[in-house]
């Protein structure tokens, strides 16, 4: 076997590993163990009913588990769209000489801090989202099944937005990375049975299926714990019709960063915090298992 | 017999670097027409210009004339793609479509191109493809297997009947030995010489022994241009150029 080096890598590299699977176990069981006075009292009951009423130290935070799972979908579906798009226009429109600027301006749109979308997202994204898309469709009369926009325009649809156009420059370079590398002779096979290139960029999308799930997934999982942004556009107001997706609701990431500061001033608060978070990171870990799975599996 | 491809005063040059000079060309249907020469002679790029597979590439500018079956490949109302269904093309290295299965390598064409119209007549497209590439008694029993399961002699004859399943009119062959053993080297060759019944085949090789076995005609190519044509037996017993008959007896390439 190896060198005494080989070795030391070994050791140095297995460390690494344990310290990560440790620091993951301590986090689930630091949410567990905070949650398990509330789990004590109420078990499931705050994952299935609506009432957040602290004065009475009632915790049900279904409308916000809901409200995450209900952006974070939304947002995934826009996203999908948007990261697909990029990445197929990058690999096979935009000439070689722009790639640089254009990947350079994507990677850029990768490191604004969520803050700043945050504002751009209530200041820009959701009173434009309001005019030119809820209230026209709630003219038509579909505020009954969308919901009634709020006069800012925060709502769980502008979070979704806003959502996806974050998360799409991550999702887009993987997309990208994977569709710039499908062989030239596998391209060449392709064209050289008289295909089109539309034909050829779908069959090629097919080849990559597992990286654009792997894109999905992350794409999720980020959209899923997104906080700041998210708090500031999505009205933090407890609705449980979270399908309503015109009107302001919670995710649980922004319950957390709303309620927390005045949580130490109940009783069952901060324990209810927590079993949100533990709901939260389930869910996320969840359909990241699935999405990961279903590419593993054809 | 008529004329299947044509080329006249063809200049290619790649990245303004000239590869192609001038190029004249005439290929007969249903012949062996083997083009050899030495290593970036501008071989596979002539192929490639033909079928128009060079349009994938960046920096590419084509002057000159190629017709296919009396198709003007180069005018601005040409859709490349139809080009492409009329001029198969296998390739250097064997590639097929390595997430699909045996079955689907041969159908895909047909099937998006729409020359079917029922699975039992796409099946017998698959079968009838598979048994001119001498493949069909090896795989039948495995038809959904992936292709990648096959050796590189089954998966250069699987390339080759994928590009006959589109019935294509022209079968262009790019080195298709040149990373295969002697075994398979010997038993694409015999099934080239069988296929000039169906298509005329135009092979690339920089083996001049390959073209002496297989061709009816010969054409050697040197530094973007063609040096000599002929017969085969003409050429390499009478070569009419001091550089073709250097070429043959094997002293360069």
């Amino acid at each position: 076997m190896g060198s005494k080096r080989s070795t030391d890598f070994f050791c140095l590299a297995s460390a690494f590993n344990v310290v990560l699977m440790l620091s993951v176990a301590l986090v689930v069981s630091v949410l567990v163990l905070r949650s398990l006075p509330i789990i004590h009292r109420d078990g499931v009951y705050p994952l299935v009913t609506s009432v957040w009423n602290p004065t009475r130290e009632e915790y049900g935070f279904l409308f916000a588990l809901g409200g995450t799972l209900v952006t974070a979908s939304l947002a995934l579906l826009i996203s999908l769209a948007l990261s697909v798009g990029s990445a197929v226009a990058y690999a096979e429109f935009i000439p070689q000489k722009l790639r640089p600027a254009v990947k350079n301006f994507m990677d850029l749109a990768a490191s604004i801090p969520s803050v700043v979308y945050g504002l751009w997202g209530l200041r820009v994204l959701s009173p434009f989202l309001r005019s030119y898309l809820m209230e026209p469709l709630s003219a038509l009369g579909l505020s009954g099944v969308l919901g009634v926009p709020s006069p800012a325009g925060t709502s769980f649809l502008s979070a979704s937005v806003l959502l996806a156009i974050m998360v799409t420059p991550f999702a887009s370079s993987i997309i990208r990375e994977r569709l710039l590398a499908v062989p030239m002779h596998v391209r060449e096979a392709l064209y050289s049975l008289g295909l089109t290139k539309p034909e050829v960029i779908l069959l090629e999308l097919r080849y990559i299926r597992r990286s654009v799930l792997t894109a999905m997934a992350i794409a999720f999982s980020r959209a899923v714990g997104e906080t700041a942004a998210v708090a500031m556009v999505v009205g933090n107001t407890i609705n449980p019709n979270f399908f309503r997706v015109f009107s302001p609701g919670y995710t649980i990431s922004s319950l957390i960063a709303d309620q927390y500061p005045n949580a130490e001033a109940y009783y069952y608060m901060v324990p209810a915090l927590f079993y949100a978070a533990l709901a939260m990171f389930a869910v996320g870990f969840a359909v990241n298992v699935l999405l990961l799975r279903y590419g593993e599996r054809r | 017999m008529g004329i299947a491809v044509h080329v006249e005063d063809l200049w290619v040059s790649i990245g303004g670097r000239d590869i192609l000079k001038g190029v004249n060309l005439k290929v007969p249907r249903n012949v062996v027409f083997a083009v050899m020469g030495p290593s970036g002679s501008g071989k596979s790029t002539l192929l490639r210009s033909i079928n128009r597979i060079l349009d994938l590439y960046e920096g590419v500018s084509v002057r000159g004339n190629v017709v296919v079956e009396g198709v003007d490949v180069y005018d601005s109302r040409t859709d490349p793609s139809m080009v492409r269904r009329l001029v198969g093309m296998v390739f250097q290295i064997p590639n097929p479509i390595p997430n699909l299965s045996i079955y689907d390598n041969v159908a895909l064409g047909p099937k998006i191109n729409k020359l079917v119209k029922s699975r039992r007549e796409l099946d017998e497209l698959v079968r009838w493809a598979l048994e001119k590439a001498y493949l069909w008694e090896e795989v039948k029993d495995r038809l959904e297997q992936p292709a990648s399961k096959l050796s590189g002699g089954q998966q250069q004859r699987l390339c080759i009947a994928r590009a006959l399943a589109m019935r294509p009119r022209v079968l262009m062959l790019d080195e298709p030995t040149s990373n295969l053993d002697t075994v398979a080297t010997s038993e694409i060759e015999g099934l080239i010489v069988e296929l000039k019944r169906d298509v005329t085949v135009l092979l690339v090789t920089h083996n001049p022994f390959q073209a002496s076995r297989v061709a009816d005609y010969v054409a050697f190519m040197y530094d973007g241009q063609i040096v000599e044509v002929g017969p085969t037996g003409q050429v390499f017993t009478r070569p009419a150029h001091k550089l073709t008959e250097k070429y043959i007896t094997g002293r360069f390439g």
